[in-house]
């Protein structure tokens, strides 16, 4: 995110990979840029939890983009991180979706 | 153990209010009786004999007994009435019948409706629907519901249950806690300025919401797991102190749950507790959470963060109990295999969502949430089968797995399981191969798959006593043009499955008490049998222990199942091994025609070679097959003619005696089926003789065979068909 930090002021965003995962490669590009790449990412469905991580983005809208290989699938998102600093990404239905919860805590 | 008894008005406070929750107690100092509650748990009244069912079960067992048990959950009054009556009918293993009817108020203490979930033996329960009239009393013994049963073609069925309880299940909690951290059970429900207006000002209590739920609450003694300060724990070390500090910690299933308050977890703050407990065979027993993680963090700006915490912790505590009663969260309900097709709840007000993911967030979630489960989830927990909710049962998300057989309300198929010996008994190693029957008991033909009966078109379900159910997953799986078969009225089919293995492994193997129970697939119409309970008796020898471990095997069980193989060399050996060691144990008589089997016919095998692949031609060697043959199914007819069972006995024998013929063998062919005819003449199970035109048809055989003729019966389908 070098490059990012030098062009633009930046910010965190937390991000979770919640439900439907089951040994899943997971590769997410913030405006193009490859940010997070994980591999066997599976849920465990009593927490709705399989991985999570903070991403440096952009202080204004973004394009998150996801990447599950294993499934082909992609999605992108705009998002505003001043908006929704918490994104939580489930498989639902064969879909790719994004939620915006207040926080991002598992129990 | 300290029960805990709210009482019945906290459970039962709403009189005649179904399905109005939160309706105005009624005055309670004159209670006219007819507002007695009556919701809770009924078993079969003894004043009234039980009427049987229109099919009778299979009888019992020796060592278990006979009785059948039944009990209902009419759920019309009270705290969250789901308007619902569920019953089960039990006494024989575990081959249950679960019901759940849907009630509509149809007079005083009077309800009815349809019966839309069953599970477990159905072909024994054909009704449809429920008629539900109750006694209301001020004293519990003087209460009772009659509920008559109809549909499904049959009479109706008058059944009357007494009072047991208020409560549909029992369940006994234990509150243990990190040394320096406190279990707290309790909270203050208006402590926090975020609550609904209409929500009552109490002292809540864990065990009180799951008396509200529907169980009957116990609870032992906390005690403190000793860690030092600053530790945190991971899902192995929270399962080793469970099953170390739990003082009912067992490997078994039961309405028991150990809750651990603990600090934190290793994986950090953001982990507010888990149901840790889906490890090993008996999940769903043991759940924590964690009082120094986010859940203690409230909101900036809220008006009382201690009460906030409190709170979040109170609801943590439940919501990761939740789990142990195989409740998924609220957004999860569709995912995995639900117990029924479910909606998800993702605004659901329970204690089974994230407060901080609903529309609003947290401040909107407290505002409405009063301290419950869902109605669905209510459903579940009180009325779905034991196995899916009980601790350490069915594994965490399994069942909240069940898909409902479509058993038609009218069954005109039968299907049945049954071996041709008098008591389902079965020698270590021996393999088990069940016959099925189906049966068109309409008056109707009816048109079934020519292979509804094979292995890879059936479900067939095998539990060890004590253990989870498996499904059998069989060797082979037919890729073959459909074919249809008209079955009149009255007319049968028969098949043949070797319950003891497939590519699960050996599920049939271990000594012990199973039960097998299968279900044929005709069209949209599941037809299940009943439940068939065989054993599996110990072994005999020291020798027999280890060579066992050679024989569960998959290339064993492959060698036995295709009837020989010259390929499988492994298996080949074991089972020579076996002829050789154990010439007098029944798995010797299945290791001969394995072995002998392909030495009848000129044996091809591609071989890889330097340039590809060479076909290869073993001849046959018929005097070789005879020889391993022979003591098989031809000095030991009778033990054979029961081990195989008389299906798979004839077939195996037709087919080697034909081999033997076409290899020139034609004097060893003759005296084999001789065998046959003479055994299987000579034979009855249970009073039932074999049918005269299985042996008729024997004896065309013999005589073609002897006259040195082709038989040009497809013979295999002509056993399947007629035996």
């Amino acid at each position: 995110m070098d490059g990012l930090a030098a062009t633009r002021s930046v910010m965190l965003i937390n991000v979770a990979l919640q439900d439907g995962f089951d040994g899943d490669t997971v590769v997410i590009r913030v405006d193009g840029a490859e940010a997070y790449r994980r591999e066997q990412v599976t849920t465990r469905t009593q927490i709705s939890h399989a991985a999570d991580t903070q991403l440096d983005v952009p202080d204004g809208p973004f394009e998150l983009e996801v990447d599950i290989p294993t499934r082909g699938m992609q999605e992108s998102f705009q998002i505003d991180p001043n908006a929704h600093p918490n994104v939580a990404l489930s498989l639902l239905g064969g879909q790719l979706v994004a939620a915006y919860p207040e926080r991002l805590g598992f129990v | 153990m300290e029960p805990y008894e709210e009482g019945l008005q906290l459970l039962n406070d709403d009189g005649e209010a179904e399905g109005e929750e939160g309706a105005i107690p009624l005055p309670k100092p004159f209670p006219f009786p007819l507002f007695w509650p009556v919701s809770g748990l009924y078993a079969a009244s003894s004043i009234v004999p039980p009427k049987p069912l229109p099919i009778p079960l299979d009888p019992a067992p020796i060592g278990f007994h006979p009785i059948r048990r039944e009990q209902i959950r009419l759920d019309v009054d009270g705290r969250y009435p789901q308007m619902t009556v569920s019953g089960t009918i039990s006494g024989i293993l575990v081959s249950r019948i679960h019901w759940i009817a849907q009630l509509s108020k149809t007079g005083p203490s009077r309800w009815s409706g349809a019966i839309w979930y069953k599970d477990g033996a159905t072909a024994s329960f054909p009704y449809t629907a429920v008629d539900v009239t109750a006694t209301r009393s001020r004293f519990p013994s003087a209460r009772s519901v009659k509920i008559t049963f109809s549909g499904g073609g049959l009479p109706k069925r008058v059944m009357v249950y007494g009072f047991v309880s208020p409560y549909f299940r029992t369940v006994n909690l234990e509150f243990d806690f990190q040394s320096g951290e406190v279990a707290d059970t309790a909270i203050d429900t208006c402590a926090h300025p975020v609550r609904p207006a209409s929500l009552p000002c109490e002292t809540l209590t864990i065990p009180i919401v799951f008396q509200r739920a529907g169980c009957q609450v116990t609870t032992n003694a906390g005690s403190p797991v000793p860690a030092p300060p600053g530790a945190t724990w991971s899902d192995m070390e929270m399962h080793d102190a469970m099953q170390i500090h739990w003082s009912r910690f067992a490997n078994a299933a039961q309405w028991a749950m150990w809750v651990f308050y603990a600090s934190l977890h290793e994986s950090g703050t953001n982990l507010g507790g888990i149901m840790f407990d889906d490890i090993g065979p008996n999940h769903r027993q043991g759940t924590a959470l964690f009082v120094d993680s986010f859940i203690a963090e409230a909101p900036a700006n809220d008006p009382n963060p201690a009460a906030w915490i409190d709170r979040m912790r109170f609801w943590t505590a439940v919501h990761e109990m939740g789990h142990a009663f195989n409740l998924a969260h609220s957004w999860q309900k569709s995912l995995g295999t639900p117990w029924v097709p479910l909606a998800n709840e993702p605004e659901a007000r329970s204690f089974m969502n994230y407060p901080y993911s609903v529309a609003g967030g947290q401040a909107a979630f407290f505002s409405n949430f009063e301290f419950r489960f869902s109605n669905p989830e209510l459903l579940f927990v009180r009325h779905a089968p034991e196995r899916f909710v009980q601790m350490g049962n069915a594994a965490w998300f399994d069942h909240h797995a069940f898909e409902e057989a479509a058993a038609p309300a009218a069954p005109a198929l039968k299907l049945e399981l049954r071996v041709n010996r008098e008591q389902a008994r079965y020698e270590f190693m021996e393999p088990v191969w069940l016959e099925l029957k189906l049966t068109n008991i309409g008056d109707q033909p009816r048109l079934v798959d020519a292979d509804v009966l094979d292995a890879s078109s059936l479900t067939v379900i095998l539990k060890k006593q004590g253990k989870e159910a498996r499904q059998l997953v069989p060797f082979r799986q037919k890729c073959i043009q459909p074919a249809v078969k008209a079955l009149m009225p009255g007319e049968s089919v028969y098949g043949t499955v070797l319950a003891s293995a497939g590519l699960n492994g050996w599920d049939v193997a271990e000594p012990g008490t199973y039960l097998v129970q299968a279900a044929a697939h005709v069209g949209d119409e599941d037809v299940v049998s009943q439940p068939f309970v065989l054993r599996i008796a110990p072994p005999v020898s020291r020798d027999e222990e280890y060579v066992a471990g050679d024989v569960f095997t998959q290339e064993t069980a492959r060698v036995l199942v295709f009837g020989g193989s010259r390929f499988l060399e492994y298996g080949n050996d074991v089972l020579q091994e076996v002829v050789e060691r154990f010439p007098d144990r029944r798995i010797a008589l299945h290791a001969r025609v394995a072995l002998g089997n392909p030495m009848t016919l000129d044996y091809k095998r591609l071989l890889p070679t330097a340039d590809g692949l060479e076909l290869d031609v073993e001849k046959a060697k018929p005097d070789d097959a005879a020889k391993l043959i022979e003591p098989a199914l031809v000095k030991q007819a009778k033990v054979a003619a029961e081990s195989f069972g008389h299906i798979r006995y004839r077939g195996i024998a037709e087919r080697v005696a034909q081999r033997l013929a076409a290899a020139g063998a034609e004097a060893e062919a003759v005296t084999t089926i001789d065998s046959v005819i003479g055994t299987l003449e000579a034979r009855t199970v249970k009073g039932r003789p074999v049918k005269a035109t299985v042996i008729e048809e024997l004896r065309e055989t013999r005589d073609t065979l002897a006259a040195g003729r082709k038989v040009k019966t497809k013979t295999r389908a002509r056993a399947k068909a007629k035996v």
